[in-house]
């Protein structure tokens, strides 16, 4: 027997048992179950030397329900989104009183604002945004939410003050209050706190939104695998079934990555920028709009088309990838003076996450690019994956 | 030749765990109609009176065994908040009380409360029943006898006869106790309490060595009367005795709890199904989050000692976690852990300790026996 014949037992077998694993986690990623007692989950992150303060919290549907009956008004013991969307002035009024922040003794009311369901090990969450300036050496919280309703409820607090990692649990039975202690901030940034831009608050902003951008599109797969399309069928260097073309567009060029990662780059800023601004909007058709446009890429792949140029519909579908970045921006509810310091930094991130992606895909191409079925398995074996991949998008984004 | 089939099929499960994950943090609701979550019964916890209390409670405590949620501990413990920890509350609600603590493996608390409860009012079957079990559960078996004959005082015959032939078969008279539950299986026709008797005698079955019969005897008690712990007992029954597929069928009709995941993920080790390790990983989260909470990490000690002997094969760990869970509850589960854990770690010393430990309680066990 070969080597190469061995080599591609191994593979086969690797593959089988690949599969295997990966179809069973999907599985696992079922209704959760609550296996540990009700919690709330609160971050609070403010940058070194920043008197800014952004904060998310995080309450279970089945903790609000259980003090709140007009959430299931139907009593049917179910919970749709139209219940959930109805009742979200409420369930913010809901956590104003039973969340009480102080700034040093003052007063310091957070404006939540709705962010997003998110689901957890034990279920359905809906997560809150808010911001705030605080320039006293301590912050007080009072948490009393499920006081009467669920003895074991607790707060599980997290994050950074001042660049220092801060985590605490509060019970609302036993420890309501908390006191968190700010390291002191030099007296100019008090200043800022009510100006808001000056240049230190800016870069702070802009430094603490970077890692944000990184962060969505290393974990947005749905722009790295539109990403993913358009670079496919670029070869870098001459691949070694050159001549073998399947019908798949052959084109030499570091030109033509980088002119689609720009089209890319180019499109996105401009609809992420208009929508930062409040100049537009996005809406329910972007994210279905998303895995549409990684399916036509792919399907380009396989079934070129000569009047489409892969920079065009980088272009293109970037303008709607940017709407998506936007609904970052919108639910972080940055003062004016600091968003366009936010911005900038969130844009930064996204373009370095974006070329890490990139350069990762050079050195994968160049490690199989010499492999004589390249072609075949990767660019056509991908597009077609790919295909799967934007249908099962669409069908779960558009699905009741 | 590479066989694409399995490429193909590898990349579309790739893509199609990406997508799930994808919605499995951020969910995107696009239609008002989306079913976003499930909710659990209602319980009402502004109980006035102790008899609504104790109707809420009993009602929540049955959700948390039947839903393996641990929430409904919580809410049970808020429908009696007006008569916790207070000594003049009615023992009926005292005893309740108990009983969360002891669903919390907050065993010291569960066992202060009874004792109190029990000098106001020494006829209450229930609450002697529970302290039976808290002595059995700490392993003074003559102690639990004499809580036993107190059920019998207060009027339960059935329960205190139970409560007997259960401490008997602690203590190694597995025929005596086999025939008393024989017989009581035959003067009832309740299928329930027929299940139940099944159970108890199945675990009878364990202690005699007898695997075989008791494996029989919990599948026909499951199919009488299904409950989470006979399945689990169940389960661990048939890992035991490498009958994995039975174990899995059980443990597919059961809520994913820890304890369930743990024989799900050892069961497929077993099988050298590669997703074992992908389960394990989620109980070990699932336990940093409880840690999070900052509970006493003696509660989930059995968890994280099963974690490293059936799943890591960390021995050190194992035996730590086995012995901080020996401080909580010393059934025969636990004694088999901390010596399975001993031996792991390769520590003989403590094995012979710990066999002898077990010994001293007078608990006679053909699976101690057996390591």
């Amino acid at each position: 027997m070969t080597t190469a014949n061995k080599l591609s037992i191994v593979l086969t077998a690797l593959l089988k048992r690949c599969s295997l694993l990966v179809a069973f986690c999907t599985l696992l990623a079922g209704p959760a179950l609550a296996h540990k007692a009700s919690d709330a989950y609160l971050q609070v992150v403010s940058a070194a030397n920043s008197p800014s303060f952004t904060w998310q919290l995080s309450v279970a549907l089945r903790d609000v329900d259980a003090v709140m009956d007009s959430l299931d008004q139907d009593n049917d013991r179910s919970l749709n989104w139209g219940e959930i969307q109805q009742n979200l002035p409420a369930i913010k009024n809901l956590i104003a009183d039973n969340l009480e922040t102080r700034c040093g003794n003052q007063a310091m009311p957070l404006s939540w604002t709705f962010q997003s369901l998110e689901q957890r090990s034990d279920g359905v969450y809906t997560r809150w945004g808010a911001a705030s300036t605080c320039s006293q050496s301590s912050l007080n919280l009072q948490y009393d939410l499920l006081k009467n309703v669920d003895a074991t409820h607790r707060l599980l607090l997290s994050g950074s003050l001042q660049g220092q990692a801060v985590a605490a649990v509060v019970s609302p039975q036993n420890k309501p209050l908390l006191t968190l202690a700010i390291a002191a901030l030099s007296s100019n940034t008090d200043g800022a706190s009510k100006t808001g831009a000056s240049l230190s608050a800016g870069f702070s902003a802009l430094a603490q939104f970077f890692p944000e951008g990184v962060h969505h599109l290393a974990t947005g797969y749905d722009h790295l695998a539109f990403l993913l399309a358009l670079m496919l069928p670029i070869m870098l260097i001459k691949s070694a079934s050159d001549s073998g073309n399947h019908g798949t567009p052959n084109r030499p060029g570091v030109w033509d990555l980088l002119r689609t990662v720009t089209g890319f780059t180019v499109g996105h800023s401009i609809t992420l920028i208009l929508a930062s601004l409040g100049w537009i909007a996005s809406s329910a058709w972007v994210e279905p709009a998303i895995a549409i446009s990684i399916g036509v890429s792919a399907l380009h792949n396989l079934y070129p088309q000569r009047w489409l140029r892969s920079d065009y519909l980088a272009l293109g579908f970037g303008l709607i990838h940017g709407l998506g970045f936007s609904n970052i921006m919108r639910e972080a509810n940055i003062s004016d003076s600091l968003l366009p310091w936010a911005l900038a930094g969130f844009n930064l991130g996204v373009e370095a996450g974006q070329l890490v992606g990139v350069a990762l895909w050079c050195g994968v191409h160049w490690v199989l690019v010499r492999w004589p079925k390249y072609d075949q398995v990767v660019v056509r074996g991908g597009s077609w994956a790919l295909c799967v991949l934007a249908v099962v998008w669409l069908v779960q984004r558009l699905a009741a | 030749m590479l066989n694409f089939r399995y490429l193909y099929i590898f990349l579309s499960c790739s893509c199609a765990a990406l997508a799930a994950h994808a919605a499995g943090r951020d969910i995107t609701p696009t239609k008002d109609g989306q079913v976003i979550e499930v909710l659990l019964p209602r319980i009402r916890s502004f109980a006035v009176t102790p008899e609504a209390a104790a109707i809420a409670a009993k009602q929540a405590i049955t959700l948390a065994r039947e839903k393996a949620d641990s929430r409904y501990l919580g809410r049970a413990q808020a429908t009696l908040q007006k008569w916790w920890d207070a000594p003049t509350a009615p023992v009926e609600l005292a005893v309740l009380q108990a009983t969360i603590h002891q669903g919390r493996h907050e065993f010291s608390a569960a066992r202060r409360v009874l004792d109190a409860a029990l000098k106001r009012d020494p006829s209450h079957a229930q609450g002697w029943l529970t302290l039976a079990t808290l002595e059995r559960l700490a392993g003074n078996y003559p102690a639990a006898l004499t809580a036993c004959q107190a059920v019998q005082q207060a009027g339960a015959v059935l329960y205190a006869r139970t409560c007997e032939l259960e401490t008997w078969s602690l203590q190694g008279q597995h025929a005596a106790a086999r025939g008393g539950f024989e017989l009581l299986r035959r003067q009832t026709t309740s299928p329930a309490v027929q299940g139940w008797l099944l159970s108890l005698s199945a675990e009878n079955d364990e202690r005699a060595g007898l695997d075989a019969q008791a494996i029989k005897a919990y599948q026909t008690s499951l199919a009488l009367a299904p409950d989470t712990y006979t399945a689990i007992a169940a389960t661990d029954a048939s890992l035991r005795n490498l009958r994995i597929e039975e174990a899995i069928k059980i443990l597919a009709t059961q809520p994913d709890s820890d304890a369930v995941l743990l024989r799900k993920a050892y069961a497929m080790k077993l099988q050298n199904n590669p997703a074992w390790q992908t389960v394990t990983v989620q109980i070990q989260e699932r336990l940093d989050a409880l840690d999070q909470r900052g509970d006493d990490p003696a509660s989930h000690a059995r968890e994280r000692a099963l974690l490293h002997v059936w799943l890591t094969g960390d021995g050190r760990r194992a035996l730590q976690s086995a012995q901080l869970n020996l401080t909580l509850q010393k059934e025969p589960f636990d004694w088999w852990l901390a010596i399975k854990s001993a031996q792991l770690a390769g520590d003989k010393t403590q094995v012979e300790t710990l066999k002898r430990a077990a010994g001293v309680t007078g608990l006679r066990d053909a699976r101690l026996a057996k390591i």
